[in-house]
């Protein structure tokens, strides 16, 4: 491979490499230079893109103009919370702009009305509940999300410093030589943000942990979800869930986490 | 109907679902489109179009990307069958609304915001659903319908020009 092959590669999708792209960066400083400093671009990218949505909503005009035929089939729900998903309530319509309103205008027939409106209501009473949820909801996320990668439990072989290194450097995370063994390592889109997902053998099973930089919790708390075991545990900057299959001791791999996440500081950028 | 894991998921947990990502799209759609009321646009037709296609999905763990399939398909199908206007981007930047996101505390972020929006539609496209959206680069030769190597060769470029654009010089 040469500087300009491995450079592009790099260049396109930094945090991968492949066997040949890695074996070419052992042997060439100012290659792995060049991945140093695009993942720390990278860093910053996804955090540029990262928007605070609600910072555009919120200077959004007070409730635009709703489409007539939605107006006059809608009225205010009695109880948004337990309303039935296809009670009739006032869905929250986004006003069109100016340069998008007479293309989709050809869209606005009274059936498609129909259907925006009972379809709207189900998403703004699920809207409600949502922003309502209790603050367990977290466990049964975290649940849901390792739900969806079941393959993650029956690995056995360590992997790699260089993967594992990958995935933490994705979330910013440091973590020194502070959790071994580690057997599955994926960087996750959980709740806006990539996270580290790993699996770490314990004397007593598999446990998976994600560090959670961007969710707050104010002291431990255990859940038991959908036959997981787990305890969620705050940490130094956001919070650290582990979870097993199997009821167990969870505090000492918990505190390895939150430990190894202190004293190794943040990410290098 | 979908399947969590945990058997299958009610009309009003889908609806709950759906509309937890409503802000991650919102996101995704106004880096495609660079307007934020067309991405609010784009956005509400999504979550209806995947309403009414809520049986071909089949796991939850699969929603993400096919809402952001649907965002990329609903903003390409505004601009390339309705040809809306261009967007233009002095106009967009000087948003009072949109400048009040693209700020940030760290100055270089708001910079590096500002060069994204930039950046022509072939490289900002590829780029935004690698970053944000976590497409591999064979899911976005797909979607986009190019070859892997274009679409690295893109991803190449559109990091290099912002890296140019955003003062750090090209490598």
């Amino acid at each position: 491979m040469t500087h300009d092959e491995a450079r592009e590669l790099i260049g396109a999708v930094p945090g991968e490499a492949s066997a040949e792209l890695q074996a070419h960066l052992k042997t060439c400083p100012e290659c792995q230079a060049y991945r140093d400093e695009m993942l720390a671009f990278d860093a910053k990218l996804r955090q540029a893109m990262e928007l605070d949505w609600h910072k555009i909503a919120g200077t959004a005009p007070p409730g635009g103009p709703m489409p007539k035929p939605l107006a006059q089939e809608s009225r205010p729900a009695p109880n948004a919370a337990s309303a039935d998903p296809d009670a009739p309530v006032r869905a929250k319509v986004t006003s069109l702009s100016a340069k998008a309103r007479a293309p989709l205008a050809k869209h606005t027939r009274p059936r498609l009305f129909a259907l925006a409106a009972s379809v709207a209501a189900a998403l703004l009473v699920g809207g409600v509940l949502w922003l309502s949820r209790p603050p367990e909801s977290l466990a049964a996320e975290i649940v849901t999300h390792v739900e969806g990668e079941p393959h993650s439990w029956e690995k056995t072989e360590p992997v790699t410093a260089e993967k594992l290194d990958a995935v933490l450097r994705k979330s910013g995370v440091n973590l020194g030589s502070g959790m071994q063994p580690v057997v599955y390592a994926s960087s996750c889109w959980f709740k806006g943000h990539y996270v580290p997902h790993v699996v770490v053998t314990t004397k007593d099973g598999p446990v998976t942990v994600m560090i959670l930089l961007h969710e707050r919790v104010n002291a431990a708390r255990q859940f038991n979800e959908a036959g997981y075991s787990g305890l969620l545990v705050p940490a130094s900057t956001g919070s650290v869930a582990v979870l097993s299959r199997t009821p167990m001791d969870l505090d000492k791999p918990a505190a390895n986490v939150v430990h190894a996440l202190e004293t190794a500081g943040p990410a290098p950028r | 109907m979908i399947e969590s894991g945990r058997g299958e998921a009610s009309d009003e947990q889908l609806s709950r679902l759906l509309e937890s990502f409503r802000p991650d799209l919102l996101r995704f759609a106004f880096w495609l489109a660079r307007d934020r009321s067309i991405a609010e646009d784009v956005v509400q037709e999504t979550l209806l179009r995947a309403w009414k296609a809520r049986n071909e999905l089949r796991k939850t763990s699969a929603i993400r990307p096919w809402l952001l399939t649907i965002v990329r398909r609903e903003n390409a199908r505004l601009y390339e069958r309705k040809r809306l206007p261009t967007v233009d981007l002095d106009e967009v930047i000087a948003s009072q609304d949109v400048a009040l996101a693209l700020n940030d505390t760290d100055p270089e972020i708001g910079d590096l915001r500002r060069a994204i929006l930039a950046l022509p539609d072939d490289y900002r496209e590829p780029l935004v659903l690698q970053v944000l959206g976590g497409f591999s680069t064979g899911e976005i030769a797909k979607e986009l319908d190019l070859t892997v190597p274009a679409v690295l060769t893109r991803l190449f470029r559109a990091r290099n020009k912002l890296k140019e654009m955003y003062g750090v010089g090209a490598p």
